[in-house]
């Protein structure tokens, strides 16, 4: 029905954005929050699964409600 | 800019440690609370907040049972407070903004633009005879008066505007050149031959040529004349039409040149010895603080003036002038044979590069160097190809019409 409505994913279904610049920045948005921040893994609750950051020297540049700017070394990136 | 906000407001680098530092990030963004930079290093966090959300933190806090520590404190409001005691210091940047405040009423500078027969300085005269002067209030400065002004006293000025930026008076203008083109034709004249030589090409637009291709001329010899004859159908000369000259004429002729360069010259040898002072120039009074006055018995001195200006549009009333004093002494020399020929002949370059700017054709030159006493001298003629432009008045001839012309008249 969204295909057909072409209604935007992360509006319908609260889909999690991510935008990774090259393997030193991450902006994600729609998450809904943190539920674990260490030096070289992030876990980040969304909508509809988690999402797992491995890497190193990760830090949060800025964060609110709705979106998230991650830099550091990102190595891989898990949907669970 | 987002920076300097978050600097004015105030902000705290802050170390949080604890059971659940994540709880605590997730409800600092629930409420909003802008938190920036999270580091994590291993047993604690670090992070920024601004100063209005630290106040904000108690009850997240409580809730997430962790603590949360300033390590250090960054803004205006901390820098306030840290120096409050220093009340000169505040007093002296309020005296400051004070002192902008008032100097930004008054008018530091007039720029005029688009003035072409009118120098700066008369129409400066002009606005400083009705009272519109450096260091004028600005809420004096009645921009359409200097308009109607300009545009009364100048009758070719066909528009002129006057506007108030920052703390100059630009006043812009507009000539009519239409007028001036036609103040400046001319009279009639003749042109006239600079100096003897041949005519190698002549070219009339204006006038009657009284010379062809090929002839000599001597000095000042008429060559196009400024007045036509008007011939009736009989080829008889029935009254004369004035007008100016106008045509190319080149003339081959030979220019002469001389440079003599003695070989004793005296030098400067700078010494290397300098000297640096100056003066301050406020509200067009000095305050000279020349410790100098005469340090060298021989010296070269350099000043550079300026006006302080804050931008390019906010002048101050304070001139600075630096002075460079530069100590040499005076060197007698000799040349050599050489160096004096060498001299010799950059000067006679010097002497047909600037010809040929000028738009001459040099054909050839016999100029020759060579040592006469204690002189090196450099003599000689040089054949140029020269366009005429010099003139003279038109000399006015009274024509008397034959009877018989008159009788057909009637």
């Amino acid at each position: 029905m969204v295909e057909s409505l072409s209604l935007p994913k992360d509006l319908v279904l609260g889909s999690a954005i991510l935008t990774v610049t090259g393997n030193s920045d991450l902006y994600i948005e729609n998450y809904k929050g943190i539920l674990l921040y260490e030096d070289c893994c992030i876990l980040l609750q969304t909508k509809t699964c988690q999402v797992q950051i491995e890497g190193c020297n990760l830090s949060i540049d800025y964060y609110n409600n709705e979106d998230m700017r991650i830099s550091g070394c990102i190595r891989q990136i898990v949907w669970k | 800019m987002n920076r300097i906000i978050i600097w004015l407001k105030g902000y705290v680098k802050v170390r949080l440690s604890g059971f659940s530092p994540e709880r605590f990030m997730n409800l600092c963004g629930n409420r909003s609370i802008h938190v920036w930079g999270v580091e994590n290093h291993g047993r604690f966090y670090i992070l920024y907040m601004s100063r209005k959300s630290f106040l904000q933190l108690r009850p997240v806090i409580r809730k997430t049972k962790t603590k949360v520590a300033i390590i250090e404190k960054y803004g205006l409001p901390f820098f306030m407070h840290r120096y409050r005691k220093r009340k000169l210091f505040f007093a002296g940047i309020l005296v400051f903004l004070m002192i902008l405040l008032v100097m930004s009423l008054y008018i530091w500078d007039i720029r005029i633009s688009g003035n072409y027969s009118k120098t700066s300085d008369m129409i400066l005269k002009l606005l400083s005879d009705n009272n519109y002067k450096y260091g004028m209030r600005k809420s004096k400065v009645d921009c359409e008066a200097i308009e109607k002004l300009i545009r009364a006293e100048y009758n070719d000025v066909t528009w002129a505007s006057a506007r108030i930026d920052g703390t100059c008076l630009i006043v812009e203008l507009k000539e009519n050149e239409i007028l001036r083109q036609e103040e400046t034709v001319e009279k009639p004249s003749d042109l006239i031959a600079e100096r003897e030589g041949e005519v190698v090409a002549i070219v009339t637009r204006a006038g009657s040529p009284k010379v062809r291709k090929g002839d000599m001329v001597s000095a000042n010899q008429i060559l196009v004349s400024g007045a036509v004859p008007v011939l009736d159908d009989f080829k008889t000369l029935v009254g004369m039409q004035y007008v100016k000259a106008d045509a190319d004429i080149y003339l081959k002729t030979r220019l002469p040149y001389e440079y003599s360069l003695p070989f004793l010259h005296t030098e400067k040898e700078y010494t290397g010895k300098k000297r640096y002072d100056g003066s301050i120039s406020l509200f067009s009074k000095n305050l000279k603080f020349h410790i100098f006055d005469n340090p060298f018995p021989e010296f070269d001195r350099v000043e550079d003036t300026k006006q302080i200006r804050l931008s390019e549009y906010f002048t101050l009333p304070v001139t600075v002038t630096l002075r460079t004093t530069s100590e040499y002494r005076t060197v007698k020399k000799k040349y050599t044979k050489e160096e004096a020929a060498a001299l010799c002949k950059e000067n006679l370059k010097k002497f047909l590069d600037d010809l040929e700017e000028k738009g001459v054709q040099i054909i050839e030159n016999d100029v020759k160097i060579g040592i006469v006493g204690e002189n090196c001298l450099a003599k000689g003629m040089v054949d140029v190809i020269l366009l005429m432009e010099k003139r003279q008045d038109t000399e006015m001839v009274t024509v008397t019409v034959p009877e018989d012309n008159r009788e057909t008249e009637e």
